[in-house]
């Protein structure tokens, strides 16, 4: 197989992106391992476009994962902000606590 | 290159497993260097720029504001709240892991190539992409306006 | 509505009506024979298929006849029922109904097509049903209002398929279509048109209540008496007779059916006035009478006369509504009193009442010159020489009236005879003004009706029989001078054999029924509980159809449905109570299950692209 260790670590980096999210209680904490898992995803992208090497594909690769990145920029604010009011409101000191769908 | 992804894995560990908020922040903040890093040693130096201008300037400096203003450095307790579903939840990400690895692993070749430079990119982002670009600036307009009117909203309270 | 004003509007209505009904008689004379008969076709109702029925009408001589009769005598009737039902808190109701009941009969005679007979004679079963059910407090008034409709509904049943075998026969369901086109369709003695006026004769066996379907005439006595007169006398019971004749043209595809129908009939004229003989019930007496007379009539029609039947079914309107009113006017007197051993001496209170109901008993038994003379005598002669079996058709005719005779005078007799045979709490009082002139004009009638149409050998003046002819045909068969009046004699004969006899048991307080009553006692509880055939019903038709209809509602009702449903409900909850163990509510949760699913899914793709594709 034909893996480079650049590609493993962006695995690695998604999959502890995933254990955060599953496993932290705290939102923030998850917020941040999204966020791991957004990078994971962007230099998976990079990676790919140099490898195919065609000045144009790069190109478009790369164009991507810059408007990726200010996504992701925009994504934690509007999430901060949200996280923000639910712990003014009094609730999301811990995830625990969050279980409105239980069912 | 290498060098720069053993630090940012091992710093992503941190980010994940450390009770202290600040010092997960901080972690990822070194994951963040060392990706741009990594895009620098690639060729990619406008992505590179970027990634630390945006990922590792904003981002991460936004996440510890947040921490600053909500209180709860410390989580409460252990960091693995559900104990018995601690295995299952490790076994599946490391399952996530290697599947995505299988998933994508015959499509990819060993080293990225010659990347382009930064002007490439500019100019197909304002060309090809242009629509794309005006679009994510809207976007950024609107989550601005999102996040004030929700950091406002429950004040009469 | 105030209740008197709804009767006056009802009354009023009906009497509109029958006012019209003389227009258009009038109308009718005015053009000549030929073309009286015609069609209206108002509106198209439904297509089904090929066949396409409209709203349409058919106004001919035999439709006007019944158009005259049915809105005369129920104008009479309404006008009877304004004083009769007053006091009963639902009395516009009883009026609304007693409308209903009368478009719905208009509907049906004068229909124009299969469609709208059927619809109008359903109806009529309904406003039967509702209006003998009237006290619908008493349980045995809403049993037999039950019993009545079910009765006839299995005539209908077979009512239904003749019609559907016309429509898929023929195409058509309208009157001439139809009756052009069945001989050519269903062959003389061909096997379906057997089945087709068999099945036809059905409905009218339920409709107008002929053995075996009797029953749920008896039964309908629970109603109001004015009802009795109007829907189980004059009207409503004549449907079958009506019917028959109209569809004369399709009976005469099968003459073992009509041969089967006049035996129908005068087995059961028969076998009703025999029960007739022993009933304690007034009005029972009047049903089993009516039940009678309709057998005769269906006798007439059975061997081709259909005129005569509907001679005798006009004059019998008449006298037999006047029996049920002047009945109506005993019991008012005597507060609701029905058993005639209860009663007696009654000629000199109720004076108006006597003299009218033995009006109608004359005209009833076939008195001479009363219009039941005539009718019957026309019936009678009929009968005698029709082609095969005429004698002995005309001998049960015979029979009939005899038995007629005896139990009218029988009746007259213990009511209004002799001395009062219970004590009376106060002296009864005669039919007040609105309930006199009805019986009055039903009484002048009964007598005088039959002078419509004379019979042959006295003059040629019939213009009642001339009036039906385009419809019904002459039928009147060619007989040597001396046979007709012989038979009349004979009928004569009958009349005062049965008013005699009557005359002989009954006066003076029935002593000689009493002493004949010791060797007879077996013969009378026969006929007293109407040989026992309710019961017969009750033990093989009616306990076993609803012992299969409960166990059915158990085993596929109860069991099956309701058990499928409960199951599925049950294994529903079942399920969802094990899947709702995963709503963890923990967000965290549900990060993982996505994670592993798009986990799963990208083995899958890894798998599809490399040993699937290639």
């Amino acid at each position: 197989m034909t893996i480079g260790l650049l590609h493993l670590l962006a695995f690695w980096m998604f999959a502890s992106g995933v254990a955060g999210v599953v496993l932290r209680r705290n939102p923030l904490a998850v917020f941040m391992s999204i966020e791991l898992m957004m990078n994971a995803a962007n230099l998976l992208i990079v990676l790919a476009s140099g490898g195919a090497g065609m000045e144009s594909a790069a190109t478009q690769g790369l164009s991507a994962v810059f408007i990726l990145i200010a996504l992701g920029a925009a994504e934690v604010a509007v999430g901060l902000a949200v996280m923000m009011a639910m712990f003014r409101d009094g609730k999301g000191a811990s995830l625990d606590r969050v279980t409105t769908l239980r069912g | 290159m290498q060098a720069c992804a053993l630090v940012a894995a091992a710093a992503c560990v941190v980010v994940v497993l450390n009770r202290d908020l600040m010092r997960s922040a901080l972690s990822l903040l070194v994951v963040m260097l060392a990706l741009a890093g990594i895009y620098a040693g690639a060729g990619a130096l406008l992505i590179a720029a970027v990634q630390v201008v945006v990922s590792a300037g904003a981002v991460v400096v936004l996440f510890m504001f947040a921490i600053m203003v909500i209180d709860s450095r410390l989580e409460e307790k252990s960091v693995f709240p559900m104990g018995k579903s601690f295995v299952p939840a490790a076994a599946g990400a490391v399952l996530v892991l290697f599947a995505s690895a299988f998933a994508v692993a015959g499509f990819l070749d060993l080293v990225p190539g010659r990347m382009p430079g930064v002007s490439p990119v500019i100019g197909s982002l304002f060309s090809g992409y242009l629509l794309l670009l005006e679009a994510s600036g809207l976007l950024l307009l609107v989550s601005l306006v999102a996040v004030v009117i929700l950091a406002r909203r429950n004040s009469p309270r | 509505m105030h209740p008197a004003g709804a009767a006056r509007l009802a009354t009023a209505a009906v009497g509109l009506a029958h006012l019209f009904a003389w227009v258009a008689f009038l109308m009718m004379l005015g053009t000549g024979p030929e073309n009286r008969v015609r069609d209206l076709d108002l509106f198209p109702l439904v297509q089904i298929g090929e066949v396409g029925v409209s709203f349409m009408l058919r106004w001919d001589p035999l439709s006007q006849l019944m158009l005259m009769v049915v809105t005369g005598v129920s104008f009479l009737i309404h006008l009877y029922s304004i004083r009769y039902m007053d006091g009963d808190d639902r009395y516009p109701y009883f009026f609304a109904d007693m409308n209903l009941f009368v478009f719905a009969m208009l509907l049906l005679v004068l229909a124009g097509n299969f469609l709208l007979l059927f619809a109008g004679w359903e109806l009529v079963g309904l406003c039967s049903y509702l209006l003998i059910g009237f006290y619908s407090a008493k349980p045995v008034a809403a049993a037999a209002g039950l019993k009545a409709f079910v009765v006839s509904r299995i005539g209908d049943a077979g009512f239904i398929l003749a019609i559907l075998m016309l429509a898929g026969g023929l195409g058509t369901l309208d009157y001439t279509g139809v009756f052009s086109g069945a001989p050519f369709v269903f062959l003389r003695d061909s096997g379906s048109a057997l089945v087709l006026t068999l099945l036809l004769f059905c409905g009218a066996m339920g409709k107008s209540a002929q053995f075996p379907l009797h029953v749920w005439l008896p039964d309908a006595m629970e109603g109001p008496t004015p009802v009795s007169a109007l829907i189980h006398a004059a009207t409503m019971v004549t449907a079958g007779v009506y019917m028959v004749c109209r569809c004369h043209t399709l009976f005469e595809m099968a003459p073992s059916v009509l041969q089967f129908v006049a035996w129908t009939g005068a087995f059961t004229a028969v076998f009703a006035g025999s029960i007739a003989l022993a009933q304690r019930d007034l009005k029972r007496i009047l049903a089993y009478s009516t039940v009678s007379q309709l057998g005769l009539m269906f006798m007439a029609a059975g061997v081709g006369a259909y005129s005569a039947a509907m001679f005798h079914l006009f004059t019998h309107a008449f006298f037999k509504a006047l029996l049920f009113l002047g009945a109506g006017a005993v019991m008012h007197a005597l507060a609701g009193e029905l058993d005639v051993w209860r009663m007696g001496g009654l000629a000199r209170p109720l004076r108006w009442t006597f003299w009218t109901f033995l009006a109608g008993a004359l005209a009833l038994a076939g008195a001479p010159l009363t219009a039941g003379f005539f009718s019957k005598d026309r019936i009678l002669f009929s009968a005698f020489m029709a082609q095969p079996n005429g004698r002995a058709l005309w001998l049960m005719g015979l029979i009939a009236s005899l038995l007629t005779g005896l139990y009218i005078f029988r009746a007259v007799w213990l009511v209004f005879a002799g001395k009062p045979r219970v004590k009376r709490v106060h002296e009864p009082h005669d039919a007040p003004a609105l309930m006199r002139w009805p019986l009055a004009i039903l009484a002048v009638l009964s007598l005088g009706a039959g002078l419509l149409w004379l019979p042959g050998n006295w003059t040629r003046f019939a213009p009642l029989g001339g009036f039906l002819e385009p419809v019904l045909g002459r039928g009147e068969p060619y007989a040597p001078p001396g046979r007709e009046a012989a038979i009349m004699a004979f009928a004569v004969a009958a009349f005062l054999a049965g008013l005699g006899m009557a005359w002989g048991m009954y006066r003076k307080g029935a002593v000689l029924v009493k002493s004949l009553g010791g060797r007879i006692k077996p013969l009378y509880r026969l006929l007293l509980n109407k040989y026992w055939i309710d019961e017969v019903y009750r033990a093989f038709i009616v306990k076993p159809l609803f012992r299969t209809a409960s166990s059915m509602e158990e085993g596929i009702d109860r069991d099956a449905f309701d058990g499928t449903a409960e199951g599925l409900a049950g294994s529903a909850l079942d399920y969802s109570g094990s899947g709702r163990r995963y709503q963890t509510g923990h967000a965290g949760h549900y990060a993982l299950a996505m994670a592993l699913g798009a986990a799963g899914m990208a083995v899958l793709v890894f798998i599809v692209q490399t040993w699937v594709l290639p």
